[in-house]
This record gives structure tokens, C-alpha cells and sequence, in this order.
């Protein structure tokens, strides 16, 4: 995405006033239900430190931890499968549901499975597909992308879902929250009933036992892996872990950052297929390893921001997130983590306006619960973007260091400054004139003073003598 | 492993030869040293001791999440789930055909007596509700109740573990819209630490382990709760103590 085009996505995001004001309302709620959430543990601040190090731990070892969790999966009677890139990862789904004849999928919320764009390659190849978290199936119903990691409509309104609904489902159009959410329940009922094939992502996979650990509320995730004859989960390779008992301090953690609760209403532990006496899951389970450009990031600098939980507290902890939503990052994954994870995944693309989003405040370092150093990553990502800068910025930043190094080039300078910047009388300038137009245009600059402490000084000794 | 209905492995994509080759690759390549030392965790992680009273920490846990708990003495049981079933106006039920329920038994012995599932049985029919135990799509998505053991809970979190295997339906505790688990107060883990260590602790685990805490609920449409979405609007837990 081209400078230009974000600059445009922003300023429409920030004039569209009412997702403005939805996505403030959700992300400032759960920025306090978190804080009141992490204040319940007895020392919140230890466990960030042991999920950080646990995870770093595990990236350090990752094809050590990644073998024993294959070996323990088919062990557990799963199948196990890898995926390079998303297009190997699409097919082999694709091609699992149709030598097993698989017609009708249901789908747990899966950012892995978005980055692939799963849903339309097995659209295509005659599968249908539902989500069936409700605000996923409000996203397919609708036609929209989703706004958050973890709130995929936090950018709507009830007026905007009833009417969707309505449209799509032909049912009465109400617009209360419970009546609208039980329309759903029955709709996706009965494709819970028909449904034969299950696809989820994993949040964490324990390389110990062999088990996908998948979260959620509403329990669409237990009915996705139950039901369905085949379940098949899609797992970046860094989501593995070394112990079932690890799981005690990420599973503190997860909930918390997320929402704020201390624990999400189901967290299932799923350790391949149904054994041969169970009463009822799926008779196969596959899953499928996904690199798409996870080991190069491996290799790199950027290394840390595959600790990533995908809990989302970073977005709403995010001045700039909450004012501009998840839209106008123009990726899957929006916010601090996105303006990172989106260059890393997407190199060929032009995503070097992604890192300087950012206000580099640090709320979404103290928010992560993997102590990934978000600010200190993102300006790391800022200077590996140089080379595409403008060129009139570049020369700007050149004069900005000539002058810094000369007092003479100093002083000229400041004296051009004070005559360019316009005052309204606040002591800042929003005006600037020339090349700094575009550059105030965003950003309010303390205007210099009418004297110059230096002068003031001069001005003092000369009165003394 | 034998599942009847399962195909082969694919061919060409359940490779061994691929994934062997991408951690070979990924070994050669990554830049990371290993040098962070995975933590040992039990002291830190811990929230709740083994010491501290573990049944109004999870009552209270439990109720904040959402389930509602009501706590009887061991032959009251029977009762109270009749209540339950009366209020919610349930006609139908499931019952997991599990030798635990409620009471002593595999994992941990606890010593309190769940009811028998036999009688169970005879006094919700005598009180002319329909009582079925199978696990066909039929009975689950129609009934109103599903009644089911637990095989722990964790005191820290008002979490409730219900494991697949024998008799156990994944489906009971989460298709019907109103869901009534059986605990015998004994089965009240403190920390989610020890549940998981005692999951892990045997050689395999059941192919499905779920930890219950709260009903299916969601808050997607305007930050707005809603329970009921995809499982059970309701969760009660019959918390059985001796009388002593
Ligand atoms: S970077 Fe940290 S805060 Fe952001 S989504 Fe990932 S785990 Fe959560």
C-alpha cells in the first residue's frame, strides 16, 4: 500500500464518525476491563515475564519443540501436514475435502486461516464455508473484512448488523443485541447438525502431549470440533509450546489481555481424533503446519514478534488504533503487532508507512503479555524501511543534521523557523508553510519562541556590563 | 488408533520427508541461540494454595463467571436438579452414561457419593420427565437438558473439566440449551496449575479435554453480553459435601 493510499484510508477513517465512536467506546472498555482483570493476579507482572520467556524459550528450540509435537499428534492418531506458503496451505485443505468428499465447512475465528484467505479457495472448490463465531458470520454475511483480532465487528453498530441480517437471512429485522444473536444460533444449528468439516486455528500446541489448545466464548469452537466427521487445524509454527502445565501461565494471561475476563468460557484440549470407544468427535484429524514466511522471520532481527498471542491488547491499547480502527491498516493484522507482523509476512509489499503508525508511547509493551518490546521493534522497523523514503524528507533530515552539527547553521535555523511558523495564539502552529505543510498537517508543533533563550541570555549580559 | 470411517493418510501432502527437510532448513537457518532457560513454574504461577478454602474460592469464581452454583449435601442432590429442571420448564433430558457422576470414582477418589445413575434416572421420570442416554444427534440437539460428571474443578478460575472417553459425550455438556454438571466438592482443584499437571501427568491424554468456565457467551455485538450463543444459556453446578 502506497503512502498516499494509507494517508487516504486514515483521514476517511477518522471523518467516519460513527466507526470512530464504536471502535473508541470497545477499545477504552477493554483496556480498563484488562487492568482490572490483570489486578486479580497475584503477581501479573511474573507471569508476562514467564510467558515471554517461555516463548522465547520454545523459538530458540523451535524445530526440537515442532518434532516432538508432530511426533506426539500422530501418536495422538492425527495426521500431520506442512504448508510453506499460503498457497500450499489453501490447496492441501482443499484437497483434503475433496478426496474425503467434504461439502459443508464450519469455521472456528482463525487468523491463520485469513492470512491464507482459505474461505473464497474453498468456495471455489465447491465447499461451503460458514464462520461461525457471530461476529466473524456477521462479516461473511455482510461482505465486510474484519476490524480486530479479536472483535471482528468492534467497527459496527446494532443498526448496521439488523439490518445485514435481515437482508441476508430474510428474518425479522430487530436490533437487540440477544435477538439478533439467537437468529444466529438457530441459523448455524442446523449447519452445525450437517456440517463434515471442521477448520480451526490453534493457540497453542503442546509439544509434550501432542494436544491443540483452542479458546473461546460462545462455543463455536467445541462445536467445530466435535461435530464435523473431519477436523482439520491450521497452525503457525510458532504457536507451539513445550508443556501442558505451560499452558497454566499463558491460559492466566490470554483471556485477561483479551477481554479482561480471567478465564474464557471454553477452552478445549484436543489431542487427535475421537478414540475408537469415545461417543462421539471427529474420526480424523489433521493439522497443518504453516511457515508462510515464519522462519524467516525466525532468522532475522524481528525474531521476538513471534511470541505473538494474538490477544489483541496491543490494538486497544493503541492511541492510534483507536482512533483510526482496524481498516485503514489494510491487513489481517492491524495495530502495533500488524504494522509488524504485515511488512515481515508481505515482503514484496510497500508497508513502510505501517511502523510509523505509531505514537511510540509504549502502552501497547506494558499491555503485551509476552513482553514482546513492541516501540523498540517498530522503530527497528522504521529504519530498516529507510531506503523508501521521500526524498524531500531525506533532505530535510539531512539539513536537520547539518544544522544540529554547526552552531552558526544552528542559529539561521532557528530564525527561519520563528518567521515560517504561523501563531494562533495556543503556542502551537498546525499551519506551516512550504515543504513543512504536509509534515504539521498531522502534527502539532510547539511553535519557537519570539526570543530565543540564547538571545535572552545575550541580551541579559549585555545589560550587566 | 482404529476409526472405521477414516481414509489413509494423503499421499502426497501427509509427507514425512517434507517436514523432516523444513526442520533441517529451519535448524540451519535460525539465528536464535539458545540461551533462555525454559522456567520452572509451580511457585510463581500458582494463585491459590493448596490451604486456602477451596470451596467458597470456587464458588465465588464460578458465580463471577457465570455458572450457577448451588451447593447441597450429598443426598440432596437428586432434588435440587428436579428443582432446576421445574423452573427451567426442561421436558427432556440427557444423561451421560458415566460410572463417576458426581461422586467417587476415576480420577481422584472423593469420597462423596454422587447419586446413582439408575436413580437418578427413576426419580426424573417419576416426576415425568423424559430421560434419554443416548448420544444420537437426535437426543442431543432435541433434549433440554443435558446432565453430566465432572472430572475436576478448579478453584482459582470456577472452572469445570469434562474429559471425552467411554460414556462420555462432548456433546452433552455443550448442545442442549441448559447444561447441569454434578461436583462433588472434593474434585475442586486449586490452580489451574495442578489441573493441568494432573491432566498431563498419565501417559496419554483423553482425545478431548474441556474446561468449562461460564455459559457460551459472547459480547461481539456492541460490547453487549449475550449467553446462549452456540452452547448451553445456562450452566448449574449440583456442588455436593458431606454432611459433615
Ligand atoms: S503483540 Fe502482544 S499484545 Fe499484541 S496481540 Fe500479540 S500478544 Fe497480544
Amino acid at each position: 500500500m502506497s503512502s498516499r493510499a494509507f494517508r487516504k484510508r486514515v483521514t476517511a477513517a477518522i471523518a467516519d464518525r460513527r466507526v470512530a465512536a464504536a471502535v473508541h467506546h470497545a477499545t477504552w472498555h477493554k483496556v480498563g476491563a484488562r487492568a482490572a482483570g490483570m489486578r486479580m493476579l497475584r503477581n501479573p507482572e511474573r507471569l508476562r515475564e514467564l510467558a515471554g520467556q517461555i516463548k522465547q524459550h520454545t523459538l530458540e528450540r523451535l524445530p526440537e519443540y515442532l518434532e516432538q509435537f508432530t511426533a506426539n499428534v500422530r501418536r495422538n492418531g492425527g495426521q500431520v501436514h506442512f504448508a510453506k506458503d499460503a498457497a500450499e496451505a489453501r490447496q492441501l485443505i482443499c484437497e483434503l475435502a475433496r478426496s474425503r468428499g467434504l461439502k459443508l465447512a464450519v469455521k472456528v475465528k482463525s487468523m491463520t486461516t485469513e492470512e491464507v484467505g482459505l474461505n473464497s479457495a474453498l468456495e471455489a472448490a465447491g465447499v461451503r464455508v460458514f464462520e461461525t463465531d457471530l461476529g466473524e458470520f456477521i462479516v461473511q454475511l455482510d461482505r465486510d473484512r474484519p476490524s480486530h483480532i479479536v472483535t471482528p465487528i468492534i467497527h459496527k453498530d446494532r443498526r448496521q448488523i439488523a439490518t445485514a441480517m435481515a437482508r441476508e437471512l430474510g428474518c425479522q429485522y430487530t436490533e437487540d443485541p440477544a435477538a439478533l444473536t439467537m437468529i444466529a444460533r438457530k441459523y448455524l444449528r442446523d449447519v452445525f447438525r450437517r456440517c463434515d468439516l471442521g477448520i480451526s486455528g490453534v493457540n497453542f500446541g503442546v509439544a509434550e502431549t501432542g494436544t491443540i489448545c483452542i479458546c473461546t466464548n460462545e462455543g463455536n469452537g467445541r462445536m467445530s470440533t466435535t461435530r464435523p466427521r473431519v477436523q482439520v487445524a491450521l497452525m503457525g509454527i510458532e504457536k507451539v509450546i513445550p508443556r501442558l502445565s505451560d499452558l497454566a501461565v499463558f491460559l492466566k494471561l490470554l483471556a485477561r489481555s483479551s477481554t479482561g475476563q480471567p478465564m474464557g468460557s471454553y477452552t478445549s484440549l484436543i489431542s487427535g481424533p475421537r478414540r475408537a470407544t469415545d461417543a462421539d468427535g471427529p474420526s480424523e484429524f489433521h493439522l497443518v503446519l504453516l511457515d508462510n514466511g515464519r522462519s524467516e522471520i525466525l532468522a532475522g532481527p524481528f525474531a521476538e514478534v513471534l511470541r505473538c498471542l494474538r490477544c489483541g491488547a496491543c490494538l486497544n491499547a493503541c492511541p492510534v488504533y483507536r482512533n483510526i480502527g482496524g481498516h485503514a491498516y489494510h491487513s489481517v493484522y492491524p495495530g502495533p503487532i500488524g504494522s509488524l507482523v504485515t511488512p515481515l509476512l508481505d515482503r514484496r509489499g510497500d508497508h513502510h508507512d505501517l511502523p510509523r503508525a505509531s505514537s511510540l508511547c509504549g502502552a501497547c509493551r506494558v499491555a503485551c503479555p509476552v513482553n514482546i518490546d513492541l516501540p523498540e521493534l517498530l522503530v527497528r522497523m522504521r529504519a530498516a524501511g529507510r531506503a523508501s523514503q521521500g526524498r524531500l524528507k531525506k533532505l530535510g533530515f539531512f539539513g536537520w543534521l547539518c544544522a544540529m552539527r554547526s552552531e552558526r547553521a544552528y542559529r539561521a535555523a532557528q530564525r527561519i523557523l520563528q518567521a515560517m511558523l504561523s501563531d494562533d495564539g495556543s503556542g502551537w502552529t498546525t499551519g506551516g508553510v512550504g515543504p513543512l505543510a504536509s509534515w504539521t498537517a498531522g502534527r502539532d508543533l510547539l511553535r519557537p519562541a519570539p526570543r530565543s533563550f540564547r538571545q535572552l541570555w545575550q541580551e541579559e549580559l549585555r545589560e550587566q556590563s | 488408533m482404529s476409526n472405521p470411517d477414516a481414509l489413509g493418510p494423503m499421499p502426497e501432502v501427509n509427507s514425512e520427508k517434507r517436514l523432516t527437510a523444513f526442520f533441517d532448513g529451519l535448524r540451519r537457518r535460525s539465528a536464535l541461540k539458545p540461551r533462555t532457560e525454559l522456567p520452572t513454574l509451580e511457585a510463581d504461577v500458582r494463585q491459590v494454595g493448596a490451604n486456602a478454602d477451596l470451596i467458597s474460592r470456587f464458588v465465588a469464581a464460578a458465580t463471577s463467571a457465570g455458572l450457577k452454583v448451588h451447593r447441597v449435601g450429598e443426598s440432596d442432590s437428586i432434588a435440587r436438579v428436579r428443582e432446576i429442571l421445574a423452573e427451567c420448564g426442561a421436558k427432556t433430558v440427557y444423561i451421560e452414561q458415566n460410572a463417576c457422576l458426581g461422586g467417587s470414582g476415576a480420577p481422584n477418589d472423593c469420597g462423596v457419593a454422587g447419586p446413582e445413575i439408575e436413580q437418578l434416572t427413576a426419580e426424573l421420570a417419576l416426576a415425568g420427565i423424559t430421560v434419554k442416554s443416548d448420544t444420537s444427534d437426535e437426543t442431543l440437539f432435541s433434549v433440554d437438558a443435558g446432565i453430566t460428571g465432572v472430572t475436576y474443578a478448579v478453584a482459582e478460575t470456577g472452572t469445570l473439566v469434562c474429559q471425552s472417553g467411554p460414556g462420555l459425550a462432548r456433546g452433552g455438556s455443550l448442545i442442549p440449551p441448559l447444561h447441569i454438571a454434578l461436583l462433588s466438592a472434593a474434585k475442586i482443584l486449586p490452580d489451574l496449575y495442578d489441573c493441568l499437571a494432573l491432566t498431563s501427568a498419565g501417559s496419554q491424554l483423553p482425545a478431548n479435554v474441556n474446561l468449562i468456565t461460564g455459559p457460551s457467551k459472547t459480547a461481539d455485538i456492541e460490547g453487549i453480553l449475550v449467553t446462549g450463543v452456540h452452547g448451553p444459556r445456562e450452566v448449574h453446578v449440583i456442588l455436593m459435601q458431606n454432611a459433615a
